[in-house]
């Protein structure tokens, strides 16, 4: 069956079984590793992309959920201003996710700013709880995403 | 939504898929959901996509995803809802779970149950040419399968609202890894002038059973808070009775089940 969507900003077709799991189409067909496999039953949350500007598992979305859909892989993040900004800001905040979880947390991370250039501790700290990471510690993720916050804000001023 | 109920109608076998959080889980181990024959999708139908108050209810539809819920209803959620649905985590979980799939797992009774029986909540079933509303109590046979007719899906959540003071919610492991270990209690309440006048409390195990103890709720009413040493040694004794006399739950979860309402009932306070 043929389903039609964009993908980092480019609209795609692709002929996938309704019940096939996004996860693997992105990675199989579209060789889009930086999807990451994790448990693949939704639960560590390593393989998620934003679908309509929420960080949604891939692993928990049937093809049939993605016609008209908006699906923003890290690979299109790196496309956008902000990337760099939260790249620099995660290195302020000595704050560095290991290659396996980076791209599921810059999705993360690009969607809670999207909501405010001001996030809350608690709501920073509630998108990443859960999230399979023994990286590094909760203060640093928050202290990023607030810098990053800071230096986004000041390119919107400039 | 008419077109829904009649697919439906045609296709009774036919697997519902809303957000597909608890069929992810499942799927693994369960051949019904890993390769269902068919499909029907309910994320597309905006009758049970949407919340909607009157000046008595809170609406959920069933196929509305929990952080929408919790950001729409952010100023009437009760507490106690509110608690249970952050619960869920990773967070982008919650862009896909609903309170109808949380309800309509078989065999299995998720954290939703508990705290909508403990709010009153009604259900609103439909199939083609009639809708029905029950209570949360009797949406459920003794298997923990929801007692639906052929063709009949569950739509929508109604609340009543409440002034409730208090509302916890706890839950201890994850159901999806291991139902012997994972636990949930909630608790709802009214309390004036530091006395309880209304205080409903459940403790849900995933299994169809739900633990629920109406005489020691009475037994507490009309007390002030915080409860004397008397009273609390009371209340636990009746619980620990309810918890005893409860068939096929663990002793971890018997052992966690007392722990949580002996500090329940420690820490209750009237609200600021």
């Amino acid at each position: 069956m043929e389903f039609r969507f964009l993908l980092n900003g480019k609209a795609v077709t692709v002929n996938a079984a309704p019940e096939q799991m996004l996860i693997n189409v992105l990675r199989n067909f579209f060789h889009i590793a930086s999807v990451r496999r994790g448990c693949e039953g939704g639960l560590c949350g390593i393989c998620s992309v934003l679908v309509d500007g929420v960080p949604i598992q891939s692993c928990l979305v049937p093809m049939f959920r993605t016609p008209g859909a908006d699906i923003i892989t890290e690979e299109g993040l790196r496309e956008k201003g902000e990337y760099k900004d939260l790249l620099a800001a995660f290195a302020e905040a000595d704050y560095h996710p290991c290659d396996y979880c980076r791209p599921s947390t810059m999705l993360i991370a690009y969607s809670i700013l999207e909501r405010s250039l001001e996030p809350k501790e608690a709501e920073i700290l509630d998108a990443f709880s859960g999230k399979s990471c023994s990286c590094t510690d909760p203060e640093k993720i928050v202290k990023a995403i607030r810098s990053a916050g800071r230096i986004i804000k000041g390119h919107l001023r400039a | 939504m008419a077109e829904l109920l009649a697919i439906y109608r045609q296709n009774p076998n036919a697997l519902l898929w809303a957000g597909g959080t608890a069929i992810g889980g499942l799927r693994k181990n369960d051949p019904q959901y890993a390769r269902p024959k068919k499909i029907i999708s309910l994320a597309m139908v905006s009758e049970i996509a949407k919340v909607s108050r009157t000046e008595r209810y809170l609406e959920i539809g069933a196929a509305v995803p929990y952080n929408k819920i919790l950001q729409v209803g952010q100023h009437v959620l009760p507490s106690a809802l509110s608690q249970g649905l952050s619960l869920l985590r990773p967070m982008p979980l919650r862009n896909l779970a609903t309170l109808g799939g949380n309800l309509a797992v078989r065999g299995l009774r998720l954290n939703a149950y508990p705290i909508l029986l403990l709010l009153d909540a009604r259900i609103e079933l439909r199939r083609e040419g009639r809708n029905r509303w029950i209570t949360m109590q009797r949406l459920f046979d003794r298997a923990g399968n929801p007692i639906l007719d052929s063709g009949e899906l569950i739509t929508r959540i109604r609340i009543p609202f409440e002034e409730w003071d208090l509302g916890y919610f706890r839950q201890i492991g994850t159901p999806m890894n291991d139902l012997r270990s994972s636990l949930s209690f909630c608790c709802t309440g009214k309390i004036v002038k530091a006395t309880v006048s209304d205080l409903r409390c459940a403790f849900g195990t995933f299994s169809p059973l739900v633990i629920r103890n109406r005489e020691l709720e009475a037994f507490l009413s009309g007390k002030k808070v915080p409860f004397t040493r008397k009273e609390r040694e009371e209340a636990l004794a009746m619980m620990e009775k309810t918890i005893a006399e409860s068939p096929g739950i663990s002793s971890f979860q018997k052992n966690r089940a007392r722990e949580l309402f002996d500090w329940f009932i420690h820490v209750l306070r009237e609200p600021d």
